[in-house]
């Protein structure tokens, strides 16, 4: 038995938990040369370190210990990269919702608003300012949204800004001491720092006196009076002390309490109810303003309150975040725009995606695959240390590899291609399959060939991207566009084998384009332009195709100059039609399809056709199926198939009846002659509880000795 | 009758029929084949039975159920299909045979007697498909519609008594199958240490599942190191909560005392962890069985997720139950960051039961014939008498009555089973009945209730084999 020598921790189990500290090893012994303390200890000068974080050395163990960290340390970097690039991108999407949150708060009490024309009327009632955030259905992802935007409040507003969340908030008097609490709270982080940074003893007498209060006792922590209180002291002192310029940089702004109510559906309405009430009725005194995460419809907020309360708020919508749009985000800043990170192959790629539009529409948890494909890219694949790297590193790599990594080379798909494309050259082969030194003097051209395959594919990739959008915009009704969004453009384009320009989408585009007028034309090779002239890489490297566009552009000028007279715009030439100028145009336009075609044709080839791409493109996807979309249950079934009392159990109605199983079970046990009566009863029992455990079957009381069938699909 | 004729002639060429309806008048293999070719069928009505279709097809116009079936036909999903269909059939026999027989015409008679040959062919044919057929979903309206549920009333009793430590010597004396097998699973699985190692330092979570104890292996990579720190936690010990859990990290660690409420603990022990500062580079946490019964509360997963979420955390856990996914909402998921690794290896769940009390063994909530026999063994003559008097008169009621009663139905009055036991001497006072009623009461080998009258009824919670069982050990302790 393979943990007999173990026997001692497996049978001894008479506590909850067990620690284990690490063992201050002899340093005589230099595989354990670290000590608890020891400054080396987990530091990267540790021989050991990378082994012991749990890297294996690839290539049948042949891999120099160099390359092994590298690949770690690559890891890292790249990781870094990609995973600021998509926090970026998502922030870019997410701030225009911020910035309306923030402007919200900030006009909800200013003079123009209606608010105080109520009150100049004189009616009897109060509005709360509230917006409606609409979040999506993702509540992890709002958790982290509202904590964004929970600091970008707390960074430029002088507001006291509270998040309620509704696990805090199971009945009013906790909901009210939360509020009371973080208010409080964050004014005494306030006026610690500015006693830090000023060193003035007044707050701290202040501060005494706001203790003292609780201390007497006269109010409950969950009074909305403590809270009352002290906003108005605050606000007094706010008006004739001068320490408050410090912390308030604006005075025309006077503090308001800003509470956040994250999960809204969560919450018990009831209990919300009664507190928007309370902070209705105090809002003479205390100027609050209300954000409401929504994660479904505005009915839900119809339904959960009683028209009462939603009188008592002035209500403003607010869409935080699409889902959708997020990941185009993603996909275009790793896949399309990431030239020197690690890519989802065609499989990964069509799980990821799936999963997030079909499953749970979860930012986090796509970024969290994607993080594990990274790693597992580079955890794996020894030849991943020359994906995305510039020349110089690229010259110090060439250093490291040693002859197994370009055997391994030698074995990738992508390269036994282009040796066989080099057939007729019978030397080249040879010497591509058997000198060493001349194979490293290629891998400069050949890694760097997938950088710039990168490249240009975005460059084309988001011509074709202006070039639907245009179409979309023609609206004209002869033409029949579909709208993609850039993560299905993408999935079209690493899903077709032979391309995203023999996708049926682009033909029909192309086939479209030729149907457009001149203004629209210029339109979009007006788009193009701009889009070249602030691409770096088509400055310098496009320059032809730069020229070619702005010649048509050119020339559209020209025609559209000598006839625009009689027209407004030119059509292109239809079937039967003759005439001069509209043949100009629609030779032109020709041009420009097969311009585009051409173009599209070569930049936007599958990334499969690209030599070496193994390096940079992670292709196990059944890896991430398992690690993430695991079946426990299909799991347990399978194992259990083998199992006597579990074959049984199938056969059984809801209710199985424990004896009859037993006799049953004992039945076939003692087909090959009599056993132990205590011994079929043992594994009878020993059965039966590992199947209750599993979650097969359960005790219950209606029968004597019954058992309850707890599942049946297969 | 003429209206009757026209709906028949209106339908008569074209029936659309939903799929249920069809099986019914359809031989079996093409029943088969709409089962293939999903959902709605319009079909011509053909032999053997054509004549009859056109009844078939009047009658679905005069049974608004089935007209009503016949509009949303589409919506007929799978899961309703076998649960109702048996009782489709009936209802639809019945009535068929109903208008049948309202026309008294003599081939209408014959008919009758066909449709009943067809019939019986095929509910035979229909059982026998849904027997073969596995579909989970099916089987589980079949098991609860009300027929199917019965077992019979055979009790563990007839058994012979088991100890918990005999069956665990018993279960360990028994040989261990397959072990090279199993050691060369186990020898592979260790093979994935490494790989663990660094996921769990790139901030993922490992979640092991799979059939078998996993607790050897986990235990292996705990140890495999020493120069890391590891908590162990031990899930399956039904004393873990996740008081103990927040507490031993908190005692172990941050060397103080837990104080405050769950989430304030976890708070600060997530602040410990992300402290720059901190001494320990990485805590593992090895939870063994973390789907444990006690352990089963939204607070625990959610303070288990905020403290699995910290990234000087690693937590690599063992779950068996085959629903485990129910467990963690679309939050605690999120903070988790599972990796699911299967981990199939077969051992017994030597350590893990030896915690649980099984439900097939003497457990602290149900009365066992050992307690009681126990109990009684150590009082006296006459309070055993009284015993004894009482279970006999509920053995005796149990028999009477022709259903299964339960023991609390054949209990007895507190003045009827006085008086039966002054009767036959084994008291002779209403004190010394009450002092004999205490003391089984305070060993709960009896139970008492207040009857719609308001009088006491005491009876022994248990069935009546039981009780039998019971009566005779009590002779033979009166023999002696």
């Amino acid at each position: 038995m393979t943990l007999n020598g173990h026997q001692d921790f497996l049978d001894s189990v008479s506590k909850e938990s067990f620690q284990m500290r690490p063992r201050p090893t002899p340093p005589a012994s230099p595989r354990k040369s670290k000590k608890k303390g020891d400054s080396t200890k987990g530091s990267e000068n540790d021989p050991f370190y990378f082994e012991n974080i749990g890297l294996e050395r690839l290539l049948d163990g042949k891999e120099t210990p160099e390359a092994m960290q590298l690949r770690h340390w690559e890891y890292e970097r790249k990781w870094s990269q990609m995973l600021s690039s998509v926090e970026k991108s998502l922030l870019i999407e997410n701030s225009a919702s911020f910035n309306d949150i923030v402007s919200f708060v900030d006009n909800s009490y200013s003079s123009n608003e209606i608010e105080t024309s109520f009150q100049a009327f004189g009616l009897p009632y109060r509005e709360i300012p509230t917006a409606l955030v609409f979040t999506g259905i993702n509540s992890p992802d709002n958790e982290l949204l509202f904590t964004q935007i929970a600091q970008r409040l707390r960074e430029t507003r002088s507001d006291y800004v509270v998040m309620l969340q509704s696990k805090d908030c199971g009945s009013l008097k906790m909901t009210m001491k939360c509020l009371n609490d973080q208010v409080l709270d964050s004014m005494n982080d306030y006026e610690n720092q500015d006693e830090m940074n000023d060193a003035d003893a007044t707050d701290e007498v202040i501060f005494d006196v706001e203790n003292d209060k609780f201390a007497e006792g006269h109010l409950q922590r969950y009074d909305m009076e403590v809270l009352a209180e002290w906003y108005e002291d605050k606000r007094k002192k706010n008006n004739d002390a001068d320490f408050w310029k410090v912390s308030f940089k604006d005075k025309s702004l006077s503090a308001k309490v800003v509470v956040l109510i994250q999960d809204f559906e969560v919450f018990d309405p009831s209990v919300l109810e009664d507190f928007i009430y309370i902070c209705s009725q105090y809002q003479d005194r205390v100027k609050f303003v209300f954000l409401l995460g929504i994660a479904t419809t505005i009915n839900a907020l119809q339904q959960a309150l009683p028209s009462s309360i939603l009188n008592s708020l002035r209500m403003k919508k607010i869409q935080l975040q699409n889902s959708e749009r997020c990941l185009d985000r993603i996909v275009t800043a790793v896949q399309v725009e990431n030239h020197t990170g690690i890519k989802l192959g065609k499989m990964p790629y069509k799980y990821l995606h799936e999963t997030f539009l079909l499953y749970n529409y979860s930012v986090s948890s796509y970024i969290s695959k994607l993080q594990y494909a990274v790693m597992h890219h580079f955890f794996s694949n020894p030849l991943s240390i020359l994906a995305g790297i510039d020349d110089q590193e690229l010259l110090s790599r060439l250093s490291i590899l040693s002859e197994d990594h370009l055997e391994a080379i030698r074995m990738q798909k992508s390269f036994m291609k282009y040796v066989e494309a080099q057939l007729p050259d019978s030397d080249e082969v040879r010497r591509l399959l058997e000198d060493n030194a001349y194979l490293e003097s290629l891998l400069p051209r050949l890694i760097k060939g997938i950088e710039q395959y990168h490249k240009k594919f975005s460059i084309a990739f988001e011509f074709l991207w202006i070039l639907q959008q245009t179409l979309i915009d023609y609206k004209d009704p002869k033409i029949n566009v579909d709208r993609k969004t850039k993560h299905s453009l993408y999935y079209l384009a690493i899903q077709e084998d032979g391309g995203l320009c023999d996708a049926y989408h682009t033909q029909k585009l192309l086939v479209n384009l030729k149907k457009i007028d001149s203004s629209c034309l210029s339109d979009l090779l007006q788009k193009c332009l701009e889009f070249l002239y602030t691409n770096h890489y088509a400055n310098s490297c496009l320059t032809q195709e730069m020229s070619e566009i702005e010649n048509f552009s050119v020339r559209l000028r020209d025609i559209e100059q000598t006839f625009i007279s009689s027209k407004n715009a030119l059509f292109p030439l239809t079937h039967g039609e003759e005439e001069s100028t509209n043949t100009l145009y629609t030779i032109l336009l020709e041009q420009v399809r097969e311009f585009f075609d051409a173009f599209f044709k070569y930049n936007l080839k599958h990334y499969s056709t690209v030599t070496l791409h193994e390096v940079v493109y992670y292709e196990n996807e059944k890896l991430l199926k398992h690690m993430f979309s695991a079946h426990p249950r299909a799991a347990t079934q399978k194992a259990l198939d083998t199992c006597i009392l579990y074959k049984m159990y199938l056969e059984f109605g809801k209710m199985i009846n424990m004896y009859d199983w037993l006799m049953a079970f004992k039945s076939i046990l003692e087909r090959d002659g009599p056993i132990d009566e205590k011994e079929i009863q043992a594994r009878f029992i020993s059965g039966v509880t590992e199947l209750q455990t599993l979650g097969f079957v359960k005790s219950t009381s209606r029968k004597a000795d019954h058992f309850q069938r707890l599942t049946w699909a297969r | 009758m003429f209206t009757k004729n026209k709906i028949i002639s209106q339908s008569n060429k074209e029936i659309q029929v939903p799929l249920h309806e069809v099986n019914v008048i359809i031989e079996p293999f093409e029943y088969e084949l709409k089962q293939a070719y999903k959902p709605t069928v319009t079909r011509k009505m053909h032999n053997p039975i054509r004549k009859t279709s056109s009844r078939i097809a009047s009658l679905r116009a005069y049974n608004p159920f089935v007209v009503n079936k016949e509009n949303d036909s589409d919506d007929e999903g799978t899961l309703n299909l076998r649960g109702g269909k048996k009782r489709r059939v009936g209802t639809f026999e019945r009535q068929l045979r109903k208008v049948l027989k309202e026309d008294n015409e003599e081939e209408e008679e014959e008919k009758v007697e066909q449709v009943q040959v067809i019939k019986s062919k095929r509910t035979r044919q229909v059982i026998a498909v849904h027997e073969r057929d596995e579909k989970g979903w099916e089987r589980y309206f079949a098991d609860h519609s009300a027929s199917s549920a019965r077992t019979s009333f055979h009790t563990l009793s007839k058994l012979p008594a088991f100890e918990q430590k005999d069956l665990i010597e018993t279960i360990n004396s028994l040989p261990l199958k397959h072990q090279d097998q199993l050691d060369l699973i186990s020898k592979k699985y260790e093979t994935l240490f490494s790989q663990w190692y660094y996921q769990l330092r790139c901030g993922f979570n490992i979640i092991c599942y799979g059939y078998g104890s996993k607790r050897g292996i986990l235990e292996k990579f705990a140890r495999a190191r020493d120069d890391i720190h590891v908590l162990t936690i031990n899930g399956f010990m039904p004393k873990t909560t996740l008081k103990t859990i927040l507490r031993d990290i908190i005692q172990g660690y941050l060397n103080e005392q837990p104080r405050g409420s769950m989430e304030q603990q976890t708070k600060n022990i997530v602040t410990y962890f992300s402290a720059p500062n901190c001494e320990i580079d990485k805590l593992y946490l090895v939870f063994h069985n973390i789907d444990a019964p006690q352990l089963r509360a939204e607070q625990t997963y959610h303070c288990l997720s905020i403290i699995a979420s910290c990234p000087n955390i690693c937590l690599i856990a063992s779950t068996d139950h085959i629903n485990i996914g129910l467990l963690f909402d679309q939050m605690t998921t999120s903070r988790f960051n599972w990796l699911w690794f299967e981990l199939a290896t077969f051992q017994p769940h030597k350590i893990e039961h030896s915690f649980q009390n099984s439900s097939l063994m003497s457990s602290e909530s149900e009365l066992s014939p050992q307690a009681v026999y126990h109990v009684l063994s150590s009082l006296s003559q006459r309070a055993r008498g009284v015993f004894k008097t009482l279970i006999e008169h509920q053995i005796a009621e149990a028999e009477k009555s022709s259903k299964h009663l339960k023991p609390k139905d054949t209990g007895i009055e507190y003045n009827i089973l006085y008086d039966k036991c002054r009767r036959e001497f084994h008291v002779n006072s209403d004190n010394t009945f009450r002092g004999h009623l205490t003391e089984f009461r305070d060993h709960r080998i009896i139970q008492s209730y207040r009857s719609a009258y308001g009088t006491d009824i005491l009876y022994v919670p248990l069935d009546s084999d039981r009780l039998k069982g019971i009566a005779e050990k009590l002779e033979e302790l009166g023999e002696d």
